[in-house]
Order: structure tokens, then sequence, then C-alpha cells
């Protein structure tokens, strides 16, 4: 302990002084509290009355006008590493001064050695802090108070609080630690139980005091809220209590799913800007629910890093080998679909038709993307051909093409239905050689683009299944 | 020349400045007007003592710097005459002991010498005391003549106050007693403010600057104090931030911008018996900023107001300023207003308060 610590006797002494005194007969004190504690954790935790009283005398002494109020607290500033901590004051005696709950701004920082920790922390949470590196595989981060905590002197070593449900935001600031500038609007409290069984498992679990955390979560601008699932009934009654409060905030629940620690989290990770990946192994389901949440722009990128692999892999099982050597499509806006056949059938050459009402340089990514996707550098780059469509003499122009196209490569065309206006499409249909594959891929369609995992190959028309051998 | 020796008392007489001490000088005045008026023919009159008029008129005076009513009002201008020509005759005869204050300085005793100092001072008392009094009879309707004696009476103390000033090394000596503390303590509130130039601090930062002065000579004849292994503590708070704090404030509002007021002290010191703190305010932000003033607040350890300090001077990075009490958060606080420049100095302020003189200890508590 610190000698400049301060500690819970010394603050249910304050608190009993600040109760003893009366209206406006305080003097002093509330300045001497607010020294004390130090002015940022103060502002973070003291009862909004004693800021006031302390602001009021400072203006007094300095024979100026008191300013009004402002009871909100001070909004979390986001800093690399950091983590809110909603922790709740432990000792009644202390409330006339303290607030029930507040937030608690920590920092990771990178550290040489485990057990770095800053020794102002409150007692027990930098080996708490430890532990939660450990549960999460994160190394070389130690945990400290904000700098601008520490440039003020705050001290709380002397006291302690309880860390079990500060593990959520703990892990998810490690995990994300790389990330410049988190969101400080995300909050989370949760607890982590290791399953008895599975010592890499375990499963989120219910915290004390929620209900005192969201209001104070809500004071300081909290937007997002991460709880355990098991504290929904202290949510209900908690919004029930509160009408006014809880309209600004988002409540969000971690899963009880016995999992790997990084993935119970993920959702929160999300909610700071981390996308769930595969190699951090967040379930396909969980990226494909991410996915769909994209924009455009970025959606594409994510798809073909996160999705593509197990999308195709699926796809594949149900579609068998169709001996695909080229294939044909019309432009689009999104790349999944053609990422995913060229990916799925690893043709040959391929032909790219549009109409000319595609950005340019969207025109080279696709290109690009599709010249390279899942080619072996063995076999050489894939021939792509990308051919202008005349708008007004669509038909005869896609005709011309597509058989140029097939005059100059040989082996099996899988014309693609899936992207394109529909005249476009009629115009490609018509124009397929009779031997083609006429193919769409079918999903339930996600801000005009399928979705993720829920692929499925079609054909047009629908192709016959031979019926099976009679065996009897 | 000071009434309270006149009369052969030792020691302080107005020290308190509390009710009884204001009986006593008015009861002192009465003493000597009633003396004055028993010579009541003409002859009688002339053949006065030289010095009733004036320790009438500095009794009379005293009684209103101190914050009393004095037996007669306005002083009779038959005495005011003989009171100002009789305070022209000591205050020149002051003048030449202050003059003569380094030579008898060198002959006295150490006792005595700081007796030769302490007299001086009280003439200078005296003096304020008496113009106190003949001003008033002047504007009360003095003649020509009275008028005029009195602005030769002016030219002849200010003669005197330059002779003082350029013996302030000696004065200086005068701020660790208690002699300044109690003349401060006694005035009643309309002469505190602004408070003469050896009582606003001129002496106690003149000791200040004497006692650097000797330790750098010091220095220059016995070398540096010989390097004593620094005790572990906390890191004391840097001068430079601080001050670039306080120039953010007050560059902001010099611009008319918004500034959020900090709660957080500049400086802490804690007194050499550690029983009060010193806490040294930010500048409130905002449109109400004080620009190029900062205030100090003293409290003791059990939060109640340190008394001890009343009258005191606190000298900061050289600055002095009164200590001063004021009533905020419905208590009463002891608080010291300083110029920034007080902490705009190279290494962090020291802050010394008078009579004591010790140096506070900087903290971060």
């Amino acid at each position: 302990m610190g000698e400049l610590s301060i500690t819970l006797e010394e603050l249910a002494q304050l608190a009993e002084r600040w109760a003893a005194g009366h209206d406006g007969q305080r003097g002093a004190l509330p300045s001497r509290i607010i020294d004390r504690l130090r002015e940022p954790l103060a502002r973070a935790w003291l009862n909004p009355e004693v800021v006031d009283a302390a602001e009021a005398y400072t203006f007094e002494l300095h024979g100026a006008k008191i300013p009004p109020s402002t009871r909100k607290r001070p909004p979390p500033t986001p800093s690399r590493g950091r983590c809110q901590l909603l922790l709740v004051t432990k000792s009644k005696e202390t409330l006339s001064i303290l607030r029930p709950a507040f937030v608690l701004p920590v920092d990771w920082r990178p550290s040489k050695e485990s057990g770095d920790s800053s020794l102002r922390l409150p007692r027990g949470l930098a080996s708490f802090a430890e532990q939660v590196l450990r549960d999460v595989e994160v190394k070389g981060l130690s945990l400290h108070l904000p700098k601008e905590f520490e440039e003020a002197g705050v001290d709380l070593s002397g006291l302690e609080f309880g860390y079990e449900s500060a593990w959520a935001a703990l892990a998810a600031g490690a995990i994300i630690f790389d990330t410049q500038g988190p969101r400080s609007d995300v909050m989370a409290t949760a607890a982590w139980r290791a399953d008895a069984d599975q010592s890499e498992k375990g499963l989120i679990n219910r915290v004390e005091g929620v209900q005192e955390k969201l209001t104070a979560a809500a004071e300081v601008g909290g937007k997002i809220v991460f709880l355990p699932r098991e504290n929904v009934a202290d949510v209900e009654d908690w919004k029930d209590k509160n009408p006014g409060i809880g309209i600004g905030i988002k409540i969000c629940f971690l899963s009880n799913a016995v999992t790997k620690p990084r993935a119970a989290v993920g959702e929160l990770l999300q909610s700071l800007g981390i996308p769930p990946s595969q190699a951090a192994g967040d379930p396909f389901e969980d990226r494909c629910k991410y996915h769909e949440q994209m924009a455009n722009e970025e959606a594409d990128d994510y798809y073909r890093r996160e999705l593509l692999a197990e999308a195709c892999e699926r796809l594949r099982r149900s579609t068998g080998d169709l001996n695909v050597c080229r294939l044909a499509f019309i432009a689009s806006k999104s790349l999944a679909v053609p990422l995913l056949l060229a990916s799925l059938f690893n043709p040959h050459h391929v032909l790219v038709l549009h109409d000319g009402n595609i950005d340019k340089s969207k025109l080279e990514r696709l290109t690009d993307a599709i010249k390279a996707i899942g080619r072996d550098e063995s076999a050489g780059p894939r021939g792509v051909q990308v051919v202008l469509c005349d708008k007004d003499r669509l038909v005869p122009d896609v005709a011309r093409h597509v058989q140029d196209f097939e005059a100059s490569t040989s082996g099996k065309l899988l014309v693609d239905l899936t992207t394109g206006y529909r005249a476009f499409n009629l115009a490609l249909l018509e124009s397929a050689p009779p031997d083609a594959l006429k193919a769409f891929i079918h999903s339930p369609q996600k801000k005009d683009r399928p979705g993720a995992g829920q692929e499925e190959l079609q054909f047009f028309p629908r192709r016959v299944e031979a019926p099976s051998p009679v065996t009897d | 020349m000071h009434a309270s020796h006149a009369d052969g008392h030792e020691g302080f007489l107005y020290g308190s400045g509390d009710e009884e001490s204001r009986q006593t000088l008015q009861s002192r005045a009465a003493e000597i007007l009633s003396e004055v008026a028993g010579a009541d023919s003409v002859l009688k009159k002339e053949l006065l003592p030289e010095v009733f008029p004036v320790e009438a008129a500095v009794a009379c005076g005293y009684c209103r710097l101190y914050g009393g009513d004095p037996p007669e009002f306005p002083f009779p201008e038959w005495l005011a005459m003989p009171a100002a020509n009789r305070l022209q005759v000591l205050i020149e005869e002051s003048s030449a002991d202050a003059e003569n204050l380094p030579a008898a300085w060198d002959a006295a005793l150490p006792d005595e010498a700081e007796d030769l100092v302490a007299s001086l001072l009280f003439a200078r008392m005296d003096a304020w005391a008496a113009f106190e009094t003949l001003d008033a009879a002047v504007e009360a309707g003095g003649d020509e003549a009275l008028r005029e004696r009195i602005e030769i009476c002016q030219d002849t103390l200010a003669n005197f106050d330059r002779v003082l000033w350029d013996r302030l090394a000696f004065v200086s000596t005068l701020a660790e007693t208690q002699l300044l503390v109690n003349w401060r303590l006694s005035l009643a509130a309309p002469y505190r403010v602004p408070l003469p130039w050896w009582l606003n601090g001129t002496v106690e930062e003149a000791a200040v600057a004497v006692d650097r002065s000797i330790a750098v000579l010091k220095r220059e004849i016995f070398g540096p104090p010989r390097a004593v292994p620094p005790t572990p503590t906390l890191p004391l708070p840097v001068a430079g931030p601080i001050r670039g704090r306080v120039q953010q404030i007050y560059a902001a509002a010099a611009d008319g911008a918004a500034s959020s007021s900090s709660l957080t002290p500049l400086y802490h010191w804690r007194s050499p018996n550690g029983s009060i703190t010193a806490r040294l305010h930010s500048p409130i932000g905002g449109p109400q900023v004080k620009l190029g003033t900062l205030l100090m607040e003293f409290y003791a350890s059990n939060e109640s107001t340190p008394h001890v300090l009343r009258g005191c001077m606190a000298v900061l990075g050289g600055q002095a300023a009164p200590i001063e009490w004021q009533t905020a958060g419905g208590a009463e606080v002891a608080k010291a207003e300083f110029p920034s420049a007080a902490i705009f100095d190279e290494s962090a302020p020291e802050l010394v308060v008078f009579p004591d003189a010790d140096p506070w200890k900087l903290e971060r508590v």
C-alpha cells in the first residue's frame, strides 16, 4: 500500500464528517475530500453533491460567481489499451460521499515481464489482471491506472473491490490492445468461470451490482453495456425503476454457453470495432453475422478474408466436382459471388461482362481478385477477359462476346446468372452454349449481397438428378 | 516618540486590536486631553509640555487606526498646530536615528539592536496615527497655516520613509518578531487596504532576499553545502508544467475562451511543525479568472481554522501577501493572494510564513 493511498477507514471518516455537516457549513471539507481522492478519481467516484460543494467553495474563495452545477460525470476518454471497469462501492458507510458504482479506467500497457502492473491499482486487481491475461492467452501486457490518474497522484492500493466482474472488460481490452483508440462508450461487466472439465473452456458468469453499474455507465455516456445473460432479470428491474435513464443505453448479453474465453467476449470485441476472425477462433456463424452488418465497401474484403474458404468448402460438399474449366459472369458491385465461384471451381478462363456502369477501379479490383483467387502458382495466372457490352444491343453483343470466349478457350463452361439485371441476365442465358452449365447462387439477400454462409448453387433449368439405381 | 514608550510601557501596547485594547487607547487619549484641557488659560496653554499635543494627536490617531472612537473628534484646532510643530521635530529626529542606524547597530548588543530598529518603526506608526488626527483636523476646517505646516511635515515624513527604505535590510530583522503581525491584527478594516509599506509584506520580502543573499555569500565563502543523500520520497510537483497550466488558463481567459476549472491545487506545502497545510489553487477558469493572481488557502490538519496565522505574512517565491480571513462554505478560511509571478521562477517556489520564517515543506499532499 502506497504512502498516499486512500483507505476505506479514511473514506468512512470523511463520509461521517460530511454527513455531520449542515448545508453550506462544511467549509473546506469537500475540497479536502477531493484532494484526498485526487481530482480525476474524485469526479468519477464522489457523489455529485460533494463535487458541487467543492466547486462552490473554490469559486466563493476566489470571490467569483458560483457556476451552475454540472452533475454529469466526465465521459471516459478512449486510449490505446484502455478498459472501463464498472466497480461497485463496497462499504455502505461511505455512501454519503461516494456513488454506489463508478467507472474506473485502467490501461493495459506493454510490459517485458509479467507481474509488472502498477502498485497503485486497488489491492488484488494486479494479480487478477495476470489471471485474465492467462485466460485470453495474451502476453507482454501489464495493468496500470491511466496516465492522468498517475500524474494526479491517485493511489488506490489501500482499497479493495470485487474484481470478478472486471473480467470481460479486461479480457477484451487485452485482446484488442493493438487496436488504436477503442470505443470508450462500450462497457462490460461479466465474470468468467473456468469449466472444471475443460481446462481451456469456461463460461460467462453472473455479477453483482448490475443496477448500480448500469446507472453509472449511463451517467458517463455509456452507449452499449455488455452483461451476463444470467443478469437479465436485474436489467428488467433496472429498466422498470429507471425508465428515463435506460433509453439511451443499449444492453447486450454475453452468452453463457461453454466456450473459449476469446469467443466468450466475441460480441463485445465486435462492438469495440474488432471483427471476429478465423485466426482468433471465432465461429463461422459469428463471422457471417458480422458480415451481414458490414458496409458494402468493407464487406467484400472481409468475406474474402474470413468467410470465403469455409463458404466454398460447404458449397463444394453439396455440388460435388463439376469439372468446370471456364466461368462467365456479369460484373456487379459485390465481389462475393464471383470470388466464391472462382474459388469453388478454380476455372482456367473467366469472362467478365459489364455494360460500362461499373466503376473502372472496382472492375480492376474484381479482375485482380479473380485472377488470383484459389489459383496455385504452379498453374500460372488465370486468364480473365473483361468485355464491355453495349446496353442498347445487349443480346447480340453478349452473344458475340460469349462466342469469342468459346472460340478462344476450351473446357466446360459455367455461366453464372446471379449478378446483373434481368435484361443482362436474359442476354447471357440466351447466349450460353447448350452444353454450358447455367447456375446461380441462391441465398437470403442481405444488403444486396448473398447472405454469407447460406449460399446454395442452383442450376437453370434445375438439373434433374439421375434416379438412384434400384437395388432390389 | 511612540505613545506606548512615552507612557513607560514595555513591549507592545496595542497588540491584539480587541475591545479591551481599544478602551485602553481611548482612556489614554482622554487622559491626555483632559490634562490639556485643564490648562484653560492662554498663558497656561503656552506653558503646556511640548509633548502633550502630539501625544494627544497620536493617541487619538491610534483610536481611529484600531477601530475605536477618539474621545474628541475632530481634534481641537488650537492643539493641532503645536502637535504638528512637535511632530516635525520628532520625525526629523527619527530620520537622523535611521541615518545613523548602521553605526548604532554595530555598536549595540544583539537585543538592543532589535530595539533600535523597532523604535524606528514605532516612530513610523506614531507618525501615521498623528497624521490621521491632523489630517482630519484640517479637513474639519483647519486654517491655512495648519495646512501648510502639515504639508511640510509630510515632506519630512517622506524623507523618513526614504531613509527607512534605505535601511530595509535592518528593518527586515523585525519580520521574524510578532510586532508587524500585531499591528496588522490591530488595524481597523478601512486601514488594512492598502496596508502601509512596512506592513504590506515589503519587510518580509526583504527578509527573504537578505536570507538568500546570505546563503549565496556563504556558498561563495565556504563552498556548496555537503551533499546529503536524499531520502526517497514521491516526486514533487514540477514547476514547468504547473506554470504551463496557469498560463494556459490565463491565455484562455484572455482569448475569451471558456476553460474548465480544476479543483486540483498547483502546490501543497506543510508548515515546519506539520500542523498546517497551504494549498495554492489553480486559477478558476472561464471569464471569471483573475488574471495575474493566485490564491493560497491555509488549513489545519484537523480542518479547524489556523488562527495562529492571523496577521501573518506569507512570502511565496519572493512575493509577499498578507494572510487574510474570509468566509467560504459557511466557515472561516485563511487565505493569501499572490501575484502569479510568485511561481514563475525557474524552480518550485519556496513558501515562508512570517514571523516564524522557517520554510514550509513542499509536498504532494
